[in-house]
């Protein structure tokens, strides 16, 4: 048991680095989209956005517009849609005010 | 300075209930430029104002208790608690060195930051850094960082020592939330006494830091700050399991009682109960330790008025010696440590004006008890030690230039010590008062200097000088210095009682000195922009020259252990070290450090009269670092892996004829990793201590023969146990 522990901490040590990576290859059709929201993002804003929305299923990454109002989300587009990010973030008490599909997803 | 006052301010302040005028203030940068058009709002209320050609605002007060975000693009948003309805407030933006067209999320803060606004040289350890490692308490808390060593002091009580600057832990002042702490009988185990899962940071500065704290702090200071009320999550657990059996659970909660009060409850227990003998001499490698650990903290904030007030309970018992599970024996040799642990403190502050021209005063308050109870094997050991420390600030800004701090202090100690059937009762009272001046010229040239004048009533009076000098010509590179003195006052017998844990006799001169020492260090640090990121890279050198010391000397005589005076006899100890770390790609950094030491003492053979200068024994002559931590894009994966190399050293001397081990250690190395999965409200971990199970080789010299001239378990240089798999679990209730 000891060693079968030992051994699967090495493996994820020395694979880990590559994953993430290797993980996004995988991926087929990523759509972005953008959400504006009803306020500015703050700091705390951020920290719950950043704490909530990467676990939506589907989403793959995730960037603020320049405007300070408006989220970018990269997902797959087999996964999820805008409408259910939408409702995540209505789930975390944000108004979205605009959505805009900013990045139609085309099969590889 | 400023940076300073408005870091006071944060932790001591919020916002009043009511309010009916306009908040005015000015938004500058970092070169006291105004900053036009920066967006300031009220954090809930979302009412918002710019500010003009001039940097100034004015908004409405609203009736939420809520922080004032100040944000510029291009610059690091600000949030502020706004204390003082009727002063103008001064934001000053720090430019967003990491910002470009877009920002993008999950760009990592590094874990340990080098203050680059601190007039000494501070180091922040941040909790993502405490939570690379597996970091059960503080002890555990400095795997990552190259500047402090935690090392076992033997191999059967399980105390552990700091070492910075190539000197021992008990010349580094401990604070917790910035008040001094685990002195005296606390410091051999100390670092056990704070969980990990409770602290926010550690602070560490090296050299002698400022008087406002005291005359200790001969080699540098430690802060830690608890999860502080206002701020924390709504609740947090973590629970901590390792494949040698120890369980650990950590939890706490924070509670807004309503706008103006505020509390936490911390609670910790720890079972590592489980004998392990994995070397075979017949003594348990670690001790079999119980803890149990309380803390209450409340924060009231009344306008301008601030009060913190915390309790904190600790129970531990350890139990050390021969392994009893699998041998029987007719009188086992057996070290048993039962302790019991009250503290309290307090702070009152009153802030009188809280813009560009602070002022505030503070009463700090606080006491502890301490009671030990031992047995190290046939020897009895017992201790109480009480202590009360008050101190009073005062703190005007005179202008952008000048600063004054100044202030009283009292510290009292009491110690009723009986080993054997002797007993070593005493205390000491020591009154004092400081000032401290600082002058900033632009936040380019910061030069403060201290002086402080005490009372002991053991020692008459003294006087401690200080000065610290910071110069940045330019944004990318942060030159230091300081010079000091540092007086201690030493507890040989409580602090150095785990060397009970050898048939060495203890000899005691009469009459030991107070130390003494001199501590200078320069320091430099280097921002430099590679790509869009930046190389930082810290080089420094420290020299402390005891004019008197207590020697520990276990060299003269290898059945013995003397605590002397140094007299005119020389001793001191140099330190370098350079670290290097650079975010190579998103989400991954590496940090590389070195560092030398080079500790040197005369050591007195009280029956030849014969003098020895010998390098300090049992200490590392040098140290690397290598520390890589990766994050995924969106925070979902963390891999950490840390190695250190720690370098040999000289052994005490051991008999002449028929040596029982070796003039000098060897180099070794550690390596710890750990795997983080986050997920919405929790994460999981797994790791590895020690990860190719290196340890000392028979770190107890006789354990056959516990009760013969030759036993002892203070020889230790190295890990007394192997590699450590452990897993554990933190979830959160977060408060945004």
């Amino acid at each position: 048991m000891r060693k079968l522990t030992l051994l699967f901490i090495i493996m994820a040590l020395s694979t880990g680095m590559g994953f993430a990576q290797k993980e996004q290859r995988r991926q087929k059709r990523q759509e972005v989209a953008e959400f504006r929201l009803n306020e500015d993002i703050c700091s705390n804003c951020k920290r719950k956005i950043e704490g909530n929305i990467p676990f939506e299923k589907g989403v793959t990454a995730l960037a603020y517009g320049d405007d300070g109002t408006t989220v970018k989300v990269t997902y797959r587009a087999d996964k999820t849609d805008t409408l259910k990010l939408r409702k995540a973030f209505e789930k975390i008490k944000f108004e979205v005010l605009e959505t805009n599909l900013v990045e139609k997803g085309q099969a590889e | 300075m400023q940076k300073l006052i408005i870091l006071l301010l944060l932790t001591f302040i919020t916002l009043p209930a009511a309010a009916d005028e306009k908040l005015k203030g000015y938004v500058l940068d970092e070169q006291k430029d105004p900053v036009t058009g920066a967006n300031i709002y009220w954090e809930k209320s979302k009412i918002g104002v710019t500010s003009d050609s001039e940097g100034y605002f004015e908004i409405d007060h609203t009736q939420l208790h809520e922080h004032l975000i100040i944000t510029y693009t291009g610059f690091i948003t600000q949030s502020v608690h706004v204390e003082e309805k009727n002063k103008a407030l001064k934001v000053i933006l720090e430019e967003d060195k990491q910002l470009l067209e877009e920002l993008v999320v999950s760009r990592r803060t590094p874990g340990t930051l080098t203050q680059r606004s601190a007039v000494a040289q501070t180091q922040k350890v941040t909790m993502g850094e405490i939570h690379r490692a597996a970091c059960c308490n503080l002890g555990e808390s400095f795997e990552t960082n190259p500047s402090v060593d935690v090392a076992y002091s033997d191999a059967a009580t399980g105390a552990r020592q700091i070492k910075l600057l190539g000197l021992a832990g008990t010349y580094v002042q401990m604070l917790t939330e910035n008040y001094p702490n685990f002195r005296g009988v606390a410091s051999p185990y100390g670092m056990d006494y704070i969980p990990g899962a409770w602290m926010e940071g550690i602070y560490i500065s090296k050299g002698t830091s400022s008087v406002k704290n005291g005359y200790e702090a001969l080699a540098g200071q430690i802060n830690v700050e608890y999860k502080k009320p206002q701020t924390m999550d709504h609740f947090s657990l973590n629970l901590f399991g390792s494949d040698a059996m120890r369980m650990e659970v950590n939890a706490d909660a924070g509670i807004h009682l309503n706008e103006q009060l505020t509390t936490a409850l911390f609670v910790h227990y720890s079972n590592d109960t489980q004998a392990h003998d994995r070397n075979e001499d017949g003594f348990l490698d670690y001790p079999k330790t119980k803890q149990f650990n309380l803390m209450n903290r409340w924060n009231h904030e009344a306008g301008k008025y601030v009060a913190q007030y915390g309790f904190k309970y600790i129970n531990e018992q350890r139990e050390g010696g021969q392994e009893t599970h699998h041998h029987t024996l007719d009188d086992p040799y057996s070290i048993k440590l039962n302790t019991n642990r009250g503290e309290f403190y307090t702070k009152q502050a009153y802030v009188f004006r809280a813009d560009e021209l602070a002022e505030s005063a503070a009463v700090i308050a606080s006491g502890s008890i301490h009671d030990q109870q031992s047995q190290y094997d046939k020897t009895p050991y017992e201790v109480q030690q009480k202590n009360l420390y008050l101190s009073l600030l005062y703190e005007k800004d005179f202008s952008a230039m000048h600063n004054l701090s100044t202030g009283l202090s009292l510290n009292y100690d009491g110690f009723d010590e009986t080993l054997q059937t002797s007993s070593f009762n005493r205390d000491e009272t020591v009154t004092g008062a400081y000032a401290q001046y600082t002058f900033n010229l632009h936040n380019k040239l910061i030069l403060l200097g201290g002086i402080r004048a005490d009372h002991s009533s053991r020692y008459g009076f003294f006087i401690t000088p200080r000065l610290h000098l910071k110069y940045n010509p330019y944004e990318w590179i942060h030159l230091r210095g300081s010079v000091g003195k540092g007086f201690r006052t030493a507890n040989v017998l409580a602090e150095n009682n785990y060397l009970l844990a050898s048939s060495r006799r203890i000899e005691i001169a009469d009459n030991l000195d107070q130390e003494e020492a001199w501590n200078a260090g320069v320091n430099a640090t280097f921002y430099i922009p590679a790509g869009d990121r930046e190389i930082t890279l810290t080089g420094e050198w420290y020299h402390t020259r005891f004019m008197q010391q207590v020697v520990v000397d276990v060299d003269s005589d290898p059945h013995a252990i003397s605590f002397y005076n140094l007299n005119e006899g020389r001793s001191y100890s140099n330190s370098a070290q350079v670290e290097m770390s650079y975010p190579f790609f998103t989400g991954f950094t590496l940090t590389a450090a070195y560092r030398y030491t080079h500790s040197m003492s005369d050591y007195r053979n009280q029956l030849s009269g014969e003098t020895l200068f010998l390098t300090k024994p049992l200490m590392n002559d040098y140290k690397g670092l290598l520390t890589a931590s990766y994050q995924t894009p969106l925070r979902k994966w963390q891999f950490d892996l840390t190695g250190q190399l720690n370098g040999g050293g000289r052994m005490p001397m051991a008999a002449n004829t028929n040596p029982l081990w070796e003039e000098q250690f060897d180099p070794f190395m550690v390596v710890n990793g750990q795997v983080t999965k986050f997920f919405r409200n929790f994460s999981l971990y797994l790791g590895a201590e020690n990860l190719f199970d290196f340890r000392q080789p028979d770190p107890i010299i006789d354990a056959v023969n516990p009760r013969s001239d030759n036993f002892d378990a203070t020889m230790v240089w190295g890990p007394v146990h192997g590699r450590k798999i452990y897993a554990g679990l933190r979830y959160t209730i977060p408060r945004y």
